[in-house]
């Protein structure tokens, strides 16, 4: 019988030792720099709890983070799909549970879906070669994000006004029409209990994909209202259904970039993972306690802080007139 | 690993056949040459031992020396931040292929004191640039730029006391790589100077180079990009699947 392998006893290592031997620094060695794990662990459970408590992907919180404690920002979107996908997966397990996923709308979405992402990751290779890549992030960042903020901000204090002052808050009822169902290749959804053409499903998950892969956020925050005012699906099944198509699009999207641009950071990504689902749990289980429309108020005034902070940086004179890119050898 | 060896044994026999009656020679060891970038990595210093052997001739004069490290060449892209429809973008960027992801240029006192070359700048323009080989930009105000950039980045070390002389021919010089230094092979170049003139160099090399899982990573990303790609996939869904079993309450 081989004998046990040396065990260093309990009593010769004391717990308040045992933490030095666990590496405080890691090198990243895709981003080829080495990071502080806390701060990692500690970016993963903020925007994961973020995430959890509003149902979003977080995916437009984690990227901006990840460029300002400096990983550069191709490898900062590229590895932020790795982890919504892991945070899609989360959600969407718990929806399915409930039975609250339409898998067929999910489907049809998807069809755009991947047309969406392969055209996101294109894009960004091209942008990346042609050295805009940061340049366009911050403008779209500025602008998605300041407006979607808006439009949040502006719709959920309608709805806080309404309710204070006692008139009753009229519901979008689920199944009504516009003029986009009218559209051809009309199909049914049960689950949903909708009858909408394929047309505009198509173009919103083409766009939801698209924004995914070049921008490395999930879209949720996007997908939920366009798939609520656009295509009047109820809000029964409204998260569980954006929660799979945002962790289909999303895996996608790793798998393609990690392919074209092999800037996906393994250890970057499973770090910020294990923080962002444990953190998302503690966020579900925080958004029970508040009212939806207070909610969606602050995650607007969420988003369109992190627009506006975009927004200084392009305005504002920067820090440094130069700066220096390494150009991949063989670019 | 052996063109390494090659290279340094090369140097290493060129310095001890230099011309006897010429004065000076130089011999130099350095304290590693290979540095290994594991998980726990955060920058290295590496020591360069010098010793200057007299041809027979006894020279008594001071000796001053210049230590450049360069590493692996890579394609620089310098981008000059300018205002454009109140936006601040960055305008297009001058290209300087083949020039140095790292560079050390270390000497025991200020240039201008020693040398006709002028100050630590020039000398590190002049080992960047020496080899032509920029193509887009020979405008001398962005290799300046360029210079101070990446000095800003810490991968660029210009310093005028990082060379100690232990004895009057005996000297050390501390080369300190940062957290962020490239990957690759490394060229460190020593020149003696006597009263303002070049009297010998020679040259040694080390390699930066990562190992074990960080090395398992960066060669699976690029050698096996799909299968990578899909472990990351599969590594993700596992987690949030793992997240909402462990969490689970309903």
């Amino acid at each position: 019988m081989p004998a046990p392998p040396e065990i260093v006893s309990c009593r010769c290592l004391p717990v308040w030792k045992v933490y030095r031997l666990f590496p405080v620094q890691i090198y990243l060695p895709i981003a080829e720099l080495p990071a502080n794990i806390l701060v990692l662990l500690a970016i993963g459970l903020a925007v994961g709890f973020i995430s959890g408590l509003f149902g979003v992907g977080g995916g437009f919180l984690m990227t901006p983070l990840l460029i300002f404690i400096g990983i550069s920002s191709a490898v900062a979107v590229a590895t932020v799909t790795s982890h919504i996908a892991a945070s899609s997966t989360s959600s969407a397990l718990s929806y399915w549970r409930k039975n609250a996923i339409d898998v067929h709308l999910a489907l049809v979405l998807l069809t755009g879906g991947i047309v969406g992402t392969a055209a996101g990751v294109w894009l960004f290779t091209a942008l990346r070669a042609a050295d805009m890549l940061d340049l366009l992030l911050a403008i779209s960042y500025v602008l998605m994000l300041g407006s979607i903020g808006g439009l949040m901000l502006i719709e959920s204090v309608r709805v806080i006004v309404r309710t204070s002052s006692g008139k009753p808050v009229v519901a979008r009822k689920g199944g009504s029409h516009s003029w986009l169902h009218g559209l051809p290749f009309k199909l049914r959804f049960k689950r949903s209990g909708i009858y909408v053409s394929a047309i505009p499903i198509c173009a919103i998950g083409l766009v939801i994909g698209f924004l995914g892969a070049m921008m490395g956020i999930g879209g949720g925050f996007i997908l939920v209202p366009m798939l609520i005012y656009l295509l009047r699906v109820p809000t029964r099944t409204v998260i569980g259904t954006s929660a799979l198509l945002t962790l289909i699009t999303m895996t996608a999207s790793v798998i393609l970039h990690a392919v074209t641009n092999q800037l996906v950071d393994a250890v970057l990504a499973l770090i910020l993972m294990v923080g962002g689902v444990i953190g998302a749990q503690f966020g579900a289980r925080a958004s029970l306690v508040m009212r939806p429309e207070r909610l969606r108020f602050l995650l607007g005034l969420l988003v369109l802080s992190v627009g506006i902070r975009f927004a200084i940086g392009l305005f504002s004179t920067p820090d440094n007139f130069f700066s220096v890119r390494v150009v991949d050898s063989g670019a | 690993m052996i063109a390494l060896l090659l290279r340094v044994s090369v140097t290493l026999a060129m310095a001890a056949t230099a011309d006897a009656a010429n004065a000076e020679s130089l011999i130099v060891s350095l304290s590693a040459h290979q540095v290994r970038v594991s998980s726990s990595f955060v920058g290295a210093d590496l020591v360069l031992f010098g010793q200057i052997v007299n041809g027979g001739k006894q020279e008594h004069g001071r000796y001053d020396v210049v230590v450049t490290v360069k590493g692996p060449p890579r394609t620089l892209a310098l981008g000059q931040k300018e205002k454009m429809l109140g936006i601040w973008t960055t305008a297009k960027p001058r290209i300087f292929r083949n020039a140095p992801s790292y560079m050390a240029v270390l000497t025991n006192q200020p240039p201008m004191k020693f040398s006709d070359a002028g100050s630590l700048t020039d000398f590190a323009l002049k080992s960047a640039f020496d080899g032509g080989s920029d193509v887009q930009s020979a405008a001398s105000p962005d290799r300046h730029a360029l210079i101070s950039t990446m000095q800003d980045r810490g991968l660029y070390i210009l310093q005028s006391d990082a060379v100690t002389f232990l004895t009057s021919t005996l000297f050390r010089a501390s080369i300190h790589l940062p957290p962020e230094t490239p990957v690759g092979a490394y060229d460190v170049d020593a020149t003696i100077f006597v009263r303002g003139t070049d009297v010998g160099r020679t040259s040694s090399a080390f390699e930066v180079f990562k190992v074990g899982v960080e090395q398992f990573l960066a060669t699976s990303a690029q050698a096996h990009s799909l299968l990578y790609g899909l472990c990351v996939a599969l590594m993700a869904t596992a987690t949030g699947w793992g997240a909402a079993l462990a969490f689970r309450r309903d």
